[in-house]
């Protein structure tokens, strides 16, 4: 029989800036917290993938640096250059796949040691869109004007949004300043940037017939993924569709609607993006979103709110870790966790994660 | 290659700066060799002694607990001698040596400095177990850099 | 840990020719020229493509950072599934085992494994590849590949008595198989003496000791059990996979308190234990029938051929002099002419599973190896500390 994979054990740290420690030690203490959490050891484990960039890690092969402080030696480790869930999504087809047991998933970013936009820069192709400059968040404001535009939004819905991410009990005060940085986007839009590390545990459901772990299992019930055309101009205007694929396919996946989903985390590194998320896992009607999340009732992303400090790259499995973190305790019963790769979030990784196994993957 | 003119070259050229943590235990390290000293790491599981020196123990994925001093003698492990220019890196030829120095249980990279020759000539002088010894710059020319001492054969 | 949930097979191979420059393609169409070529090959569609894992390492060389991300378009990986893998040079085959977990996990039928790299897009090269070491530690003192290379090998020779000649002959054996593929870069007729001759870069390493930077591009097409019945008539089965990270430090690989040693590649040793179990091979030496090292330097296959089993590491270099590792030995390395003859690096451990792939297909033209059941694929990257081994064969096991 094919195997089902969990989530055992978990940690995240976030800093505002870490200086007093290296990147390699951010993430020793992050994996370490990991496997004490899953009450297992390193000697237990049989691989690892990191979901990491080389350029925001300013280290040109980063995974030689970092592999051993996520617990990689002699063991099968694997990198991914995309989205820290990205990350749980291969980690997750190893299990899956009935050659790996028990498996550590690591991501992070230390933005403050780089300048990010600098390595937005790097990532446009130098014949047609370096010159122009169009980075992430100037991408992201092109398709902003343009939903604005076709679906008569008030662009003050986009503060509405921010406000009230901003304005949950628990958030830091963070300086942001109503100024367009690119219209209709100000920077009082988007979240405060901090360092972070996210380490998960996964294991097969074999691993459980065999030994204890701290805690019940979270299983990964469903996982969809897919990435759009790397032209802005050329993925069409009406939403994430990489998103909508991504959802829809996690959901049928887990066996379950977005209606019994009880805890949702998305991305939220701006009003805008959340707006988006919203709509393209079907929350709210294209056009709709900010009212959704403005009057639905529903407090989106409440237990992983980036607003009160969101790690570029590694958000996904952050939130995930987060929200496994706080599922243990709680009564909800399945969550829809996003994270999004690429200039103007060209892709996305989506997992569905339930307190039952059944009818999943 | 036939040279085709009708093909364009689009020179670019990209900088980006990065501010590299070094974190406490580097920086006391680093701050030692500004004294003379040279320091690793202890694992309080193993006992192995670390360099360069971190924060953890990646074998029994522990921290590391106590600093100890180790050297200025030590082994040769590996070394080579460099007979090309490298854009963007030192004038040929040096040599890079791996040592274990005394006390410690891994080997680390530094310049090895020694008479100059051809390259031939200067791997008959050096053999892996030889032993070296770390030589410090004077206290004034110190950066609190790696490069604040080399090697010398012993 | 017993058989994967759902078998695998390569049933589709594409490459390009590696050259140092490619002025005539962009990045992005010379990966599609790859990807086409292995759809076509698998005779399948686009459209069959069911997830993409694209292989790419540093991108500091040609120069764009969301290079996979350029490329999706031109791979026929819009809209699917889509992940870049990256280990350092090691690259190719953890996206070649990424692939078979997306096939073998059961939930996808088909996936295509591409990549490109235009290495020479920049002569900095191995300036870059000193920003892979620790900034604080090993960055000042100019290492990058081949001083790295060289290091190892002074160990080796100090170890197991391993002669520069013996390096010398692995690197004539090799350049003339290449000059059976069409594809590789270097090739030609090359002496012992010209070998031994050639200005030292590193000593021990000599200009031809050393492999070239490529440009170029390949790509697999991996198809279930499934797929396989349906459009193949012969298939390359992934019947084993396995991979091994060790520390960057090198300095722990020597003496002291190692669990492992700098030159005797024991990572590659664990990987293919792993690779070796999942295929049942017992006796490397009589069941595999061709082995495609990813070995850059030539000293590496001497490391490779003893943790690979077929060989002791004393007896490498006199048994390589004898020839039982050339086309027409006992156990023919690298008779596409391996990494010393081309080396996009993004790519390079997924050429030699490409080689390998074709060699159980029968398709390998003018360096095939007569009656291959079995072939064994690996790639190294980061400072030798990454290894990772494919077992391809002829029948599913």
């Amino acid at each position: 029989m094919a195997p089902s994979a969990a989530i055992v054990g978990t940690a995240c740290t976030t800093w505002l800036t870490c200086q007093d420690k290296r990147l390699e030690e951010m993430i020793f203490e992050t994996a370490q917290a990991a496997l004490q959490d899953a009450g297992i050891g390193r000697d237990d484990i049989d691989n690892v993938v990191l979901a990491a960039s080389d350029e925001l890690d300013g280290r040109s092969i980063s995974s030689m640096l970092t592999a051993m402080p996520a617990g990689a030696l002699l063991k099968d480790e694997v990198k991914v250059t995309d989205s820290g869930l990205h990350g749980l999504i291969l980690g997750t087809l190893r299990i899956l796949s009935g050659l790996y047991d028990i498996g550590m998933v690591v991501s992070w970013s230390k933005v403050s040691e780089c300048r990010p936009s600098q390595v937005w820069r790097g990532a446009l192709e130098p014949f047609f869109s370096r010159d122009v400059g169009a980075i992430d968040p100037l991408l992201s404001a092109a398709h902003a004007a343009r939903y604005v535009a076709d679906y008569g939004i008030d662009v003050s819905l986009l503060d509405a949004v921010a406000n009230r991410m901003r304005n949950r009990p628990g958030t830091p005060d963070f300086d942001a300043a109503p100024t367009y940085l690119a219209y209709p986007l100000k920077a009082s839009h988007f979240a405060p940037t901090v360092d972070g590390v996210a380490a998960v545990v996964i294991a097969s459901s074999q691993a459980f017939a065999q030994r204890r772990f701290a805690h019940q299992p979270m299983w990964i019930r469903g996982m969809g993924w897919d990435t759009d055309a790397y032209y802005l101009g050329q993925r069409g205007w009406d939403g994430w569709k990489s998103l909508r694929i991504a959802s829809r396919l996690a959901l049928e996946r887990a066996g379950i609607s977005l209606s019994s989903v009880d805890v949702v985390g998305l991305e939220d590194i701006s009003s805008f993006e959340l707006i988006m998320g919203v709509e393209a896992i079907g929350l709210a009607d294209q056009g709709h979103g900010a009212e959704w999340i403005l009057d639905s009732g529903y407090s989106i992303n409440s237990l992983a709110n980036g607003f009160g400090g969101y790690p570029p790259f590694c958000a996904g499995l952050w939130r995930i870790s987060r929200i496994t973190q706080a599922m243990r305790s709680s009564g909800a019963q399945h969550a829809l966790v996003q994270g999004r790769t690429g200039q103007g979030a060209q892709g996305h990784a989506v997992v569905v994660l339930s307190q039952k196994s059944e009818g999943g993957m | 290659m036939v040279q085709r003119d009708d093909l364009l070259v689009l020179g670019v050229d990209w900088h980006v700066h990065y501010d590299h943590s070094a974190g406490e235990i580097v920086s006391a390290f680093l701050k030692g060799l500004g004294n003379g000293v040279i320091q690793g790491r202890h694992c309080p599981l193993c006992g192995a002694v670390w360099l360069p020196p971190r924060a953890y123990c990646e074998r029994c994925f522990v921290a590391t607990d106590q600093w100890v001093s180790v050297g200025p003698g030590g082994v040769l492990e590996a070394f080579t001698i460099v007979g090309q220019k490298f854009d963007n890196l030192p004038e040929p030829p040096y040599v890079i040596a791996f040592a274990r120095l005394d006390g410690s249980d891994s080997s680390l990279a530094n310049f090895l400095t020694m008479t100059l020759g051809s390259v031939e000539e200067m791997a008959e002088r050096l053999a892996v177990g030889q032993r070296i010894r770390a030589e410090f710059k004077p206290e004034s020319q110190r950066q609190l850099r790696i490069t604040d001492f080399h090697y010398v054969l012993a | 840990m017993g058989a994967p949930t759902q078998k695998a097979a390569i049933i589709g191979v594409g490459e390009t020719d590696y050259q140092t420059r490619i002025p005539e393609q962009t990045y992005a169409e010379l990966a599609q020229e790859a990807a086409r070529k292995a759809i076509e090959d698998a005779h399948l569609s686009p459209g069959d493509i069911e997830a993409v894992v694209y292989s790419m390492a540093p991108t500091e060389f040609m120069g764009v950072t969301d290079a996979d991300k350029w490329a999706i378009d031109a791979v026929f990986g819009r809209s699917k599934p889509f992940m870049r893998v990256h280990t350092g040079g090691a690259t190719g085959g953890s996206a070649a085992q990424a692939g078979y977990m997306h096939v073998a996990s059961g939930l996808y039928e088909t996936c295509l494994v591409v990549g490109a790299d235009k290495v020479s897009e920049t002569p900095d090269a191995q300036f870059i590849l000193n920003l892979i070491w620790d900034p604080f530690f090993e960055r000042d003192f100019a290492l990058n590949t081949i001083t790295m290379a060289a290091l190892q090998t002074v160990r080796h020779m100090a170890k197991y008595g391993t002669t520069e000649k013996d390096m010398a002959h692995v690197v004539v054996s090799s350049w003339k198989n290449a000059q059976r593929n069409p594809r590789a870069h270097l090739k030609g007729v090359l002496t012992i003496d010209a070998v031994l001759e050639s200005p030292y870069f590193a000593w021990p390493l000599k200009r031809y000791d050393c492999c070239p930077r490529s440009s170029g591009a390949a790509a697999v097409v991996i198809a279930s059990e499934r797929v396989v019945r349906q459009k193949a008539t012969r298939a390359a089965w992934i019947s084993g996979v396995g991979g091994v990270a060790n520390t960057v430090y090198m300095g722990d690989r020597m003496g002291g308190a190692r669990d492992t040693d700098l030159c005797d590649w024991t990572e590659l040793e664990l990987a293919a234990r792993e690779a070796y179990r999942q295929a049942k091979i017992t006796d490397p030496v009589k069941e595999l029938d061709v082995a495609e090292i990813y070995a850059p330097f030539s000293s590496n296959q001497l490391m490779g051929v003893a943790a690979l089993g077929l060989s002791s590491h004393h007896q490498a270099g006199a048994l390589t002099q004898e020839g039982f590792f050339d086309l027409g030995g006992e156990v023919p390395v690298n008779p596409s002419g391996g990494t010393l003859c081309a080396n996009p690096i993004a790519v390079t451990a997924l050429v030699r599973v490409c080689d390998a792939a074709l060699q159980v297909l029968g398709k390998a033209g003018g360096y095939q190896v007569p009656n291959v059941h079995a072939a064994v694929a690996t790639g190294v990257g980061g400072s030798f500390q990454f290894q990772t081994c494919m077992v391809l064969t002829d029948e599913p096991r």
